[in-house]
């Protein structure tokens, strides 16, 4: 299956050749690294899994707050 | 539009006595809040001595939520332009409240610069969300009494 067949300008499409080449690729492989890349690059987190990640790293709670300690060090 | 002051932020990735206020308030308002220059060194401090044993594991998750986008995101604002905004916070309400902070005029400096409606801070022991109010946020959670009492 052919995934991409984008115009994009002549600009950046030497730059492309140009970085791909630096990086010891040909243009197709460099460009097939970066979409299998994005292809397997995980979702971002949302709060919804936020809690059950928090708990997981079974933290101590914290004996002072953020206010706390910005008082305590006497920041000005 | 909310901007969270690091006491939120550190609250919600770790673990203190504000942190099941800020669950509630993420449950209920699902915010994507700005991380900006300030958030950074208070946050390093907030998780390398709260949290030594898991300060790097913090540090990481939240960058990976900066990159995300979803949870957090970076806001690029020109720290001239806000300490230019901070400091005509500090001559206007200095002579008032004498221990107004530099920090505290620098995070309100920040929403206002990004104009946002809602400043979220638990730090209810300065003039941080007093100081907000005057510039016409909305303060989260509501201003105590003592805080209200300095409005006066």
């Amino acid at each position: 299956m052919t995934l991409l067949q984008t115009r994009v300008e002549d600009k950046i499409a030497r730059r492309f050749e140009k970085v791909a080449r630096k990086r010891g690729e040909t243009t197709y492989s460099f460009l097939q690294k970066i979409v299998f890349a994005a292809a397997e690059a995980p979702e971002p987190e949302t709060w919804d899994n936020h809690w059950e990640k928090s708990k997981s790293l079974h933290l101590k709670p914290a004996r002072k707050t953020v206010a706390e300690q910005r008082e305590e060090s006497g920041e000005r | 539009m909310i901007y969270a002051d690091t006491s939120f932020i550190a609250a919600a990735y770790g673990l203190d006595a504000n942190t099941v206020a800020a669950r509630r308030f993420i449950e209920t308002n699902h915010p994507r809040l700005p991380l900006v220059f300030l958030h950074w060194p208070e946050l390093a401090k907030s998780f390398w001595t709260s949290h030594p044993e898991n300060a790097e594991k913090l540090w990481d998750w939240v960058k990976e939520d900066v990159a995300g986008g979803k949870k957090l995101y970076p806001l690029e604002l020109e720290a001239d332009l806000v300490a230019r905004r901070a400091a005509g916070l500090i001559i206007n309400f200095c002579p008032r409240w004498k221990k107004l902070r530099s920090l505290d005029a620098l995070h309100v400096a920040t929403a206002v610069a990004g104009n946002f409606k809602t400043f979220v801070s638990f730090d209810t022991r300065s003039f941080q969300r007093v100081l907000a109010t005057t510039q016409k946020l909305k303060v989260w959670p509501p201003l105590t009494t003592e805080e209200n009492l300095a409005l006066k």
